[in-house]
C-alpha cells in the first residue's frame, strides 16, 4: 500500500467506483434493490466524492501529487483510458446488436453505457495497481 | 526496438545507501516506479534516466545497458 495520500485516494476512489457499479449491475440483473436512477445517483455521488477529495489532496500535497502522477502512473492511467475507450466501443456495438434484434430496450442500453464508460477505466487502473504496474 | 534493458540501478542505489523511497523522493517519482525500473518492468524516459544518474553520481550508461 502506497504511503502517498493521492495514490491511496486514487486507488480507493477507483475501487469504490468499480464496486458500486458492479453492485448496480448485480442488483439490476437480479431485479433487487433501488431503481436504476437511484443507482446512477449512488455511482455519481461516489465519483464526484472521489473527484472532490482528489482536488483537495492535490492542493494540500502538491509534491505528493507530482510523485503520484509520475511517468509510470501517467502511462498506466493513459492505458486505462485507452482500454475504456475500446470497452465502451465494443459494449456499444453489442448493445446496438441487441437493440436492433429487440433483445434489449434501447433506453436501457443507453443507460448502461454510462456505468461502463465510467467504471472500466478505474477497473483497469485497479488491476494495474494489483499487478504492480502502478501505484 | 523492444530490447529489454539490463538495469544496474539497484546496485548503484545500494552503493549510495538509499532506499527505493528515498531515491523516489529525490527524483520526484513514486517508490513503485523505482521498484519497477529496478525489476526491468518499466523503462524510464530519457529525462528520468538522466535525473537518476545525476542523483546517483554516475552516467546513464552505468545504470542501463543494452543486451549484447
Amino acid at each position: 500500500m502506497s504511503a502517498n495520500p493521492i495514490s491511496r485516494a486514487r486507488l480507493f476512489g477507483s475501487a469504490a467506483i468499480v464496486v458500486t457499479t458492479i453492485a448496480a449491475l448485480v442488483a439490476a440483473f437480479l431485479s433487487v434493490g433501488p431503481s436504476g436512477l437511484v443507482w446512477a445517483g449512488i455511482i455519481g455521488t461516489v465519483a464526484f466524492g472521489y473527484a472532490a477529495l482528489s482536488v483537495v489532496l492535490h492542493l494540500r500535497y502538491p509534491d505528493a501529487a507530482d510523485a503520484a502522477w509520475d511517468e509510470q502512473n501517467t502511462a498506466a492511467h493513459r492505458d486505462s483510458l485507452i482500454f475504456g475507450f475500446w470497452a465502451v466501443l465494443w459494449v456499444f456495438i453489442a448493445f446496438l446488436a441487441l437493440s436492433l434484434t429487440d433483445l434489449m430496450d434501447p433506453a436501457i442500453a443507453f443507460y448502461w453505457l454510462g456505468p461502463v464508460l465510467g467504471a472500466v477505466p478505474p477497473a483497469h487502473y485497479v488491476v494495474s495497481v494489483m499487478r504492480g504496474r502502478a501505484e | 526496438m523492444t530490447a529489454k534493458l539490463i538495469v544496474h540501478l539497484r546496485a548503484y542505489r545500494a552503493q549510495a545507501k538509499l532506499t527505493q523511497a528515498e531515491l523516489a523522493d529525490l527524483v520526484g517519482v513514486s517508490r513503485k516506479t523505482i521498484n519497477t525500473i529496478e525489476n526491468g518492468v518499466f523503462t524510464p524516459s530519457t529525462t528520468l534516466a538522466l535525473t537518476l544518474a545525476d542523483e546517483l553520481g554516475c552516467s546513464v550508461h552505468d545504470l542501463f545497458e543494452l543486451p549484447e
